[in-house]
């Protein structure tokens, strides 16, 4: 995946809820939970942000690498694309 | 419970003036049962919502039942499952007067608790909406008498996940209209797709408010008002108005505003944090 793909946004069909801070996801009747870094990464998904921005920003908020959150970001990413929950990138 | 920044003060002179009710008219009109506990006037009047027309609406809690006193009465999933209502007009305004027990009081209580948030489908303002508007009106409640009878059920209600409940159900209500938006686009069939997405937003702008203190039940009648008095850092007004009333709605092509109001509607149920 490259960071010039379109910004990630999510999928019209997925529903959130906030519990306590913790992200839960449902799209049908899939549902999980978006934790720490993955919950921040969804909150950010809003199709404006790139792939590449929206590391900058978590790695600026935890004082991670910007290069090991955009890896693992964009392994989140691929994964969330798979089931669904994100659209574009 | 969330907090409430402003919420009106709950007694005293600066009330007096916002409705005529006084525990003696009360009694002068003979509406007080010997075995009361606790009168409080609530509503839009108390909270500074209400305007020449609007109707009062006096809670008095009992220990038994008092007779249906003109035949009119709520229906409620309680035991008793009735709320007997007096309606009496008073220099030219409406006093619904309505009676509930303790006991109807408690169970109200106990459906409340923590717990019904891990329930599937737990009873909601359907069955139980008389209830739900006797809890949020008790929050805000002008007490006329029992002030020291209420104070810890007021108290066993703050710390109760009342509020939460009422997100919880009205972000059910935006899912409920989401999904028909979606399918309604899908189906090419943009003008229904406007109103259902509407009513999401709508619901998920109830949801919000609650964790700003402004409840409304069964009614979005006030939410403009709460609205610019929140200002809700999540949707300002500024930002919230022109979605509500549609100012930048296309009704030729209006697949952008249903897609952009159902982005803003997940948006916010991102932000709205359900035990906050």
């Amino acid at each position: 995946m490259s960071g010039a793909e379109a910004p990630p946004r999510r999928a019209l069909d997925v529903r959130t809820r906030n519990l306590g801070g913790e992200l839960f996801v449902a799209r049908g009747t899939d549902a999980f939970q978006l934790s720490g870094v993955a919950g921040t990464a969804w909150r950010l998904m809003d199709g404006r942000r790139t792939l590449p921005e929206i590391a900058e920003e978590i790695a600026t908020a935890t004082g991670a690498g910007a290069d090991v959150v955009l890896a693992d970001l964009e392994a989140l990413v691929e994964d969330l694309r798979r089931r669904g929950i994100v659209a574009g990138a | 419970m969330p907090s409430a920044p402003e919420r009106p003060a709950t007694a005293g002179a600066a009330l007096a003036a916002a409705h005529p009710v006084t525990l003696e008219a009360l009694e002068g009109l003979g509406r007080i049962p010997d075995d009361t506990r606790c009168v409080f006037v609530g509503g839009s009047l108390v909270r500074g919502l209400g305007n020449a027309r609007s109707d009062v609406d006096v809670y008095v809690v009992t220990g038994e039942q008092p007779p249906a006193w003109d035949a009119d009465f709520d229906r409620v999933a309680l035991t008793p499952d009735t709320v007997p209502i007096a309606i009496e007009h008073v220099d030219g305004r409406r006093w619904d007067i309505e009676y509930w027990t303790t006991g109807q009081l408690e169970q109200l209580l106990e459906l409340v608790q923590p717990a019904v948030l891990e329930q599937h489908q737990p009873a909601g303002p359907d069955v139980l909406r008389p209830g739900y508007v006797l809890l949020d009106r008790l929050l805000d409640a002008d007490v006329l008498s029992g002030e020291a009878w209420l104070a810890p059920v007021r108290a066993q209600l703050e710390a109760s996940a009342f509020g939460a409940l009422l997100i919880t159900q009205a972000l059910e209500v935006c899912d409920h209209y989401y999904e028909d938006a979606l399918g309604q686009l899908e189906d090419g069939d943009g003008l229904s797709a406007v109103l259902s997405a509407h009513r999401a937003f709508s619901a998920v702008v109830d949801a919000l408010l609650v964790g700003y203190g402004r409840r409304s039940i069964g009614t979005s009648k006030w939410q403009a008002r709460m609205m610019a008095a929140a200002d809700p850092r999540e949707l300002p007004f500024e930002e919230y108005w022109p979605r509500i009333t549609m100012r930048d709605l296309d009704r030729d092509d209006p697949r952008d505003w249903v897609s952009a109001v159902l982005a803003e509607c997940q948006r916010l149920q991102i932000e709205i944090d359900v035990l906050a």
